[in-house]
């Protein structure tokens, strides 16, 4: 069933992505010189699919074996011999090397099969070449925009598949995403995968993309040790992550101002580590913690209020079965539910609608972009959602208040300031404080109590006539969210190990320097051991060298030493610190903007194709080279980043009728007559149009006759 | 988490140590300058300026033991002459730590001693430069170019799989344009403000030739044109 509305649902997506892919890349075809040209005349590359093979002619190009053996047939077929012309002079370079080397073969063998001399078949191989050079005229940007739309559509359902297969323990999982793997065995680093991962390569080039990566292997002769050193020093701490144990009592009244109240206390003790000096753990802690944590009880609160809001009022539980399905559903239909309560009135009710139809008709009217926007920014909101889910039901949440509240909190936050809803005037009057006061001390606060000392750490809350609360369950979480330490823009770190299509630039292992490896290990551990002993402080120097050594030997035998760091968030700085572990020159990311801005447009454009080809790569599905060279090339070819969405190389498109024919028609006519724009009708949509033939395979050409009179 | 594990262990091997420190007991400061040098080094030769194997050679404790572990910026200056043309003369300026204002950025432009003989200035600064200081360095009769030191502690192109660049000569250029029979704006395009356009300082006009010998491809060929 969830399949089926799976292929249902994100049936549109690829379809969507297939339709920009196609208009963006419909002018792009085969010229006679061989090069990709865009309808304006201006080159995307110098040779279709770099060598200029037709990718239907590919298959037995470079299987020389069987050119050989049908040797006569291809004779046959071409009883001229193929020269090469002005634009392709020889061989490609790669093709040449191969056939070369199987020349070589066939001496050593002294098998020439059918051909007399071995030489022949270079001739025969520049045959086959020559013939299977793409044509003039050949649409190859539409082909390439199909080939990936294609497998695009059916990885909706494969991904399901796909999850299933790999991980079936996820089964159960109440969150088993569609469109993101758990890498097996690397804890909670996910990667986003699918139709989301393509829209936002291809269609949106997002700045901000929503599972960033970078990687980087370690340089030879390190071990996990190092790995794990590095990882320590990269890795964000959270207060969480020092929290020994905690502790929550309450005084269940007490006197103050002739008010009845209760106290909250919370003590934490801490584990000793070398992270920061205690000053800075008390200063993190009594300003960041204790803010966090205020600002976590107010709004658990304002949540607690609203949900107990709902009860009084309705009866059945309407509002939570739409939870899980979607955030904003759910805030909606909080605010909703209360206001029929609140008005009670079918008419006010009424007239609200008709007034909220026609707003939107209006807002529809204005900007035809409304339709267009892709749904792409609701995907991280899903994994929030779910991800909070997760965590609920690991915690025993017996009182339902506390187990709902984690999918709304996370919106709830940003929410509160934007939204003002109609509520009971109690939280509206504090929401309202809240926007005023903005100081490091807030109005609501109720911390009567705070003292850092050392490892300890104290704090004492006021309540008056709140609910009851679970203090521990939101210091948890808060804990979690304030960081101690942290590089960059690095949420996480992981050592890794190679594993395959794992988007780490691993270095080529010969079999050469296996060998190498293998009789060398003492050296290269006593190459290493005097950096350590210097480095490290007296205690750890007992213990490390040994404790390296006995890791080393067993590394040796079960992986050749092959580790990378894995990193969420991109943040090339907080790497290059460390080139002296770290094989800098294979660093890699899947942010294509972070590698243009760091390492220019080329490196980009290789960053693009090894995206793409992740991702289908995933899915098991392969897509022929030239294809994702070519819309690489395309959409770095000004130089930047474009996406292939209405605003990127489509917008400077020469052609008005290609614009108008994809999106926002009005926008691009106005555009168009109030420049005076012209069309040439060289672009395939604008002969389209108009009703001719378009310029392309036996339409790139007219036939001239030499009339006689 | 899973990484409540691992921190109970051993606890915080370096701290905040900067892991440069560990590898020898110099500070991180002369690390820094030292990785910068050599990429700036690299940058002037691959630009072709002349710059001695033994500057390019130089190990971390020989810089040290040269600059001392606080390098003096004005030791620091490189000055080299163009190889095809040695009239032809580059000054490197380091900038000191503080943010780079007008008054700042008069005091080193006043320094510059003989500056008819420059042929460009290299500016490595190490916080921002604002607005004003920019106009100033913009309005200057020696083209200045500026690089911010943390951009200079890798060699960009000396990444193994992102592909190799080499600049055209005006004839090669010429000969690319007549095959193609194209304009400059018909080529695949490299913004001015390129990591690699910045690199190799390349001014409009001038086409690259990118050659790749990655995973993918046996070897590839292309251009592109500096816009």
């Amino acid at each position: 069933m969830r399949m089926l509305v799976d292929t249902a649902v994100k049936t549109s997506r690829s379809g969507y992505l297939q339709r920009c892919l196609i208009k963006n890349l419909e002018c792009l075809k085969v010229c006679y010189d061989y090069t990709v040209r865009d309808a304006d005349g201006s080159i995307v590359q110098f040779a279709y699919g770099e060598d200029g093979v037709d990718v239907h002619q590919t298959s037995f190009i470079s299987q020389f074996k069987a050119l050989v053996e049908n040797h006569a047939i291809i004779g046959q077929k071409y009883q001229h011999d193929l020269e090469f012309n002005n634009y392709i002079k020889e061989l490609p370079e790669g093709l040449a090397k191969k056939a070369q080397s199987y020349i070589k073969e066939l001496k050593g063998k002294k098998i020439s099969l059918e051909l007399k001399e071995p030489e022949d078949l270079l001739k025969l191989v520049r045959q086959k070449y020559i013939s299977s050079l793409a044509h003039s005229g050949e649409p190859v940007g539409v082909i390439a925009a199909q080939s990936i739309g294609e497998p695009s559509t059916q990885m909706t359902s494969l991904t399901l598949f796909v999850v299933l297969v790999l991980h079936d323990l996820r089964l159960s999982y109440p969150a088993c995403r569609l469109n993101t793997f758990h890498h097996a065995g690397c804890g909670e680093m996910n990667v986003t995968l699918g139709i989301p991962r393509l829209q936002e390569i291809l269609m949106t080039a997002a700045i901000d993309i929503m599972t960033p990566i970078m990687t980087c292997p370690l340089l030879e002769g390190k071990f996990k040790t190092d790995a794990e050193r590095l990882v320590r020093k990269v890795k964000k701490v959270t207060v969480a992550d020092i929290i020994e144990n905690m502790e929550v009592s309450v005084l269940p009244v007490s006197i103050d101002n002739r008010q009845i109240s209760r106290i909250y206390k919370l003590k934490m003790k801490l584990f000793e580590s070398q992270v920061s000096s205690f000053e800075d753990y008390e200063e993190t802690l009594e300003v960041l913690f204790l803010r966090e944590l205020e600002d976590a009880l107010e709004s658990h609160l304002l949540l607690l209020s609203r949900i107990s809001g709902i009860k009084n009022f309705i009866p059945e539980p309407r509002s939570t079965a739409s939870q899980g399905t979607d955030e904003d559903a759910s805030i909606n239909g909080l605010q909703e539910d209360e206001n029929d309560d609140g008005d009670g009135d079918d008419n006010d009710d009424e007239r609200g609608d008709d007034l909220g139809t026609d707003a939107e008709k209006r807002k529809r009217q204005a900007t035809d972009e409304m339709d267009y926007e892709d749904a792409s920014e609701d995907e991280p909101s899903e994994g929030e959602v779910l991800d909070g889910l997760g965590k609920e039901t690991d915690q025993d949440g017996n009182e339902v208040e506390i187990a709902e509240d984690g999918e709304i909190e996370a919106v709830d936050i940003e929410d509160e300031a934007s939204k003002p809803k109609p509520r009971d005037k109690k939280t509206k009057s504090k929401s309202k404080k809240k926007k005023k006061v903005s100081a490091a001390r807030k109005d609501y606060d109720r911390s009567i109590f705070v003292a850092a000392k050392g490892l300890d750490f104290e704090v004492h809350f006021r309540f008056t006539n709140e609910p009851h609360i679970l203090l521990g369950q939101i210091a948890q979480r808060t804990a979690k969210k304030v960081s101690l330490k942290s590089s960059g823009k690095i949420d996480m770190c992981q050592a890794v190990m190679s594993a395959k299509n794992d988007q780490v630039l691993w270095k080529p292992i010969d079999p050469k320097s296996k060998d190498m490896k293998t009789s060398t290990p003492t050296m290269k551990n006593d190459d290493s051991k005097p950096e350590d002993d210097k480095a490290s402080t007296p205690i750890a120097k007992n213990d490390n060298p040994k404790a390296k050594d006995d890791k080393a030997k067993t590394t040796e035998k079960d992986d050749p030493g092959r580790w990378a760091l894995k990193t969420a968030g991109v943040d090339f700085y907080a790497f290059w610190k460390m080139q002296d572990d770290l094989d800098i020159s294979r660093i890699y990311t899947n942010n294509i903007h972070a590698v243009l801005s760091m390492y220019g447009v080329e490196a980009a454009r290789e960053t693009i194709i090894r995206e793409v080809k992740h991702v289908f790569g995933s899915y098991g599905v392969e897509i022929d080279y030239r294809h994702l060279s070519l819309i690489a090339d395309f959409m770095t070819h000004a130089g930047g980043y474009q996406p292939m969405s209405r605003h990127g190389s489509i917008a400077g498109s020469i052609s008005p009728f290609l614009k108008m024919s994809f999106e926002t028609a009005s926008k691009f006519i106005v555009e168009a007559a109030s420049h005076e724009m012209t069309d040439n009708l060289e672009s395939p949509s604008a002969r389209i149009c108009l009703g001719l033939p378009v310029k392309m395979g036996t339409g790139c050409f007219d036939l001239m006759q030499k009339l006689e009179i | 988490m899973d990484s409540g594990g691992d921190i109970s262990g051993n606890g915080f091997g370096g701290g905040k140590r900067c892991i440069t420190s560990f590898v020898d007991g110099g500070s991180v400061e002369s690390h820094r300058y030292f990785l910068a040098r050599r990429t700036l080094l690299q940058m002037l030769r691959d630009r072709g300026y002349i710059i001695p194997e033994s500057e390019l050679a130089l190990s971390l404790s020989d810089f040290r033991s040269a600059f001392g572990q606080k390098p003096d910026l004005e030791r620091l200056r490189v000055c080299a002459f163009l190889r095809s043309n040695p009239t032809k003369k580059i000054l490197v300026i380091f900038c000191g730590t503080d943010e780079i204002r007008k008054q700042i950025m008069v005091g080193i432009l006043n320094q510059i001693i003989n500056k008819d003989s420059l042929h460009r200035v290299v500016l490595i600064l190490q916080s921002k430069m604002n607005s004003h200081a920019r106009k100033l360095v913009d309005e200057y009769s020696v083209r200045v170019e500026t690089f911010q030191i943390t951009d200079l502690l890798v060699n960009i192109t000396k990444h193994v799989v992102w592909p190799k660049h080499e600049i055209l000569a005006a004839d090669e250029k010429q000969t690319l344009v007549k095959k193609y029979n194209v304009e400059d704006n018909q080529f695949p395009r490299m913004l001015e403000n390129d990591a690699i356009a910045r690199y190799y300082a390349l001014e409009k006009g001038q086409v690259v030739k990118v050659s790749y010998s990655g995973t993918f491809t046996d070897s590839l060929v292309t251009y592109r044109c500096v816009t």
